[in-house]
């Protein structure tokens, strides 16, 4: 089971933010089950096989202010893909400073280091965040668009963030995170 | 949380106004009136009548001229955001967009610069479920507007159905078409939905068609009891 994360604070930024991607795991025949942050439980991380936490409204911030709830990310040892909000999640999990920066649109994205994410070497991609995480030593850096590092993966956990929204323009990375292996504990 | 709705009176923006009622108190709606037929970011075939649908719904319609150029249209759109800001004391906008990436940023920077949430709840909906939905929801939608092969003639004016889902998905197996009309290929007018309190009855009307491109312009209506 894969455990997508809404952290969207108002209720009508769901069918925005987090239907789309149900609906990328619901076309690739994976078994999803979606829960609000602040609703989460052990067991829904306990049964989940990797988690994606999604993005929300360009005003919502209410999940910066709880980051407690995500601790668990730290602790377990599953894979992660942030999306927008996700991604600054595990920026302030990690004690990455977040940069005010807004990008909105669709902006060029090059790979500067080989993944799993995607197989491209450069593709275009629709941003939407008024902040930006500034990867530490933790972090490896993936993709640029112009100065920005837009996709990052922890060093040590396969903690993944993209800062623009993939399920708008390139949902093969959704579906490549679904597909990558889980090691064997 | 007070909003109001980007509202060009077609399919897409009454299903948003639908959803976000549940959620929100919506307090107006918002209608740039384009001048041009080639408009990059609004609906052109009967946006006139908009301020009648707004009446048949019972919500006031910040109304706003535009010459329809490229970047123009956007300083007269954040005018009217602006101005329906401060009527209403709104904390947000909501508009209808499904795929285009071009006005969905349009609309968001906008809103960033006047400090108001955007909400866009058809955001990537699938577009044979959104057709559903609006028939599903009892709407009445003629087609006002084809604008692609092989959208012809006997399209405008048809109400949307069952049927013509059927078509459309044909037509979108076959030539690629965007069932839903995202890509401008099509444009649709409501007359009547369950949160109208009037309907719009059309009582006069001019078809102009020309290779694959053609309007059904609504030339007298009037609003009855249902």
């Amino acid at each position: 089971m894969i455990l997508i994360i809404s952290v969207c604070s108002d209720r009508l930024s769901y069918f925005e933010f987090v239907k789309p991607v149900e609906e990328i795991l619901k076309k690739a025949r994976k078994d999803s089950r979606t829960r609000y942050f602040l609703n989460m439980n052990h067991r829904d991380v306990g049964q989940a096989e990797k988690a994606i936490i999604c993005g929300t409204a360009l005003k919502d911030f209410r999940y910066l202010n709880s980051i407690e709830k995500f601790t668990w990310i730290k602790e377990v040892d599953k894979p992660v893909l942030g999306i927008c909000a996700g991604t600054q999640i595990l920026g302030k999990l990690f004690d990455c400073n977040l940069a005010e920066r807004t990008k909105i649109g669709r902006y060029k994205v090059k790979i500067v280091q080989k993944n799993s994410l995607t197989s491209k070497e450069e593709f275009y991609s629709y941003f939407l965040n008024s902040k930006a995480m500034e990867p530490n030593e933790d972090f490896e850096i993936l993709g640029e668009s112009g100065n920005l590092k837009c996709i990052v993966k922890h060093k040590r956990k396969r903690l993944y963030g993209c800062l623009f929204h993939p399920e708008v323009l390139n949902p093969e990375i959704i579906t490549n995170f679904l597909q990558e292996s889980v090691p064997t504990m | 949380m007070k909003v109001g709705v980007l509202f060009s009176g077609g399919k897409d923006s009454c299903l948003a106004l639908q959803q976000s009622m549940s959620f929100h108190d919506v307090v107006c709606l918002i209608s740039l009136i384009s001048e041009s037929q080639e408009s990059y970011m609004f609906h052109v075939p009967n946006i006139e009548i908009t301020g009648k649908q707004a009446e048949a719904i019972g919500l006031p319609l910040v109304r706003k001229e535009t010459k329809g150029e490229k970047e123009k249209e956007l300083e007269d759109l954040k005018k009217a955001i602006g101005t329906a800001k401060a009527d209403f004391h709104l904390d947000g906008i909501v508009t209808g967009a499904v795929k285009s990436v071009y006005q969905s940023t349009r609309v968001q920077r906008i809103c960033k610069q006047l400090g108001l949430w955007c909400f866009n709840p058809l955001w990537l909906k699938d577009e044979i479920e959104l057709l559903k939905e609006v028939v599903e929801n009892k709407y009445e939608v003629i087609i006002s507007g084809v604008f692609a092969f092989p959208l012809d003639e006997k399209f405008l004016g048809r109400n949307l159905d069952k049927n013509v889902i059927q078509i459309l998905e044909r037509l979108k197996e076959e030539y690629g078409l965007s069932p839903a009309g995202e890509g401008g290929e099509m444009e649709t007018t409501v007359t009547d939905a369950p949160f109208f309190k009037k309907r719009l009855e059309i009582l006069d009307y001019d078809v102009s068609y020309k290779d694959y491109s053609g309007v059904f312009k609504i030339k007298n209506l009037r609003l009855t009891d249902k």
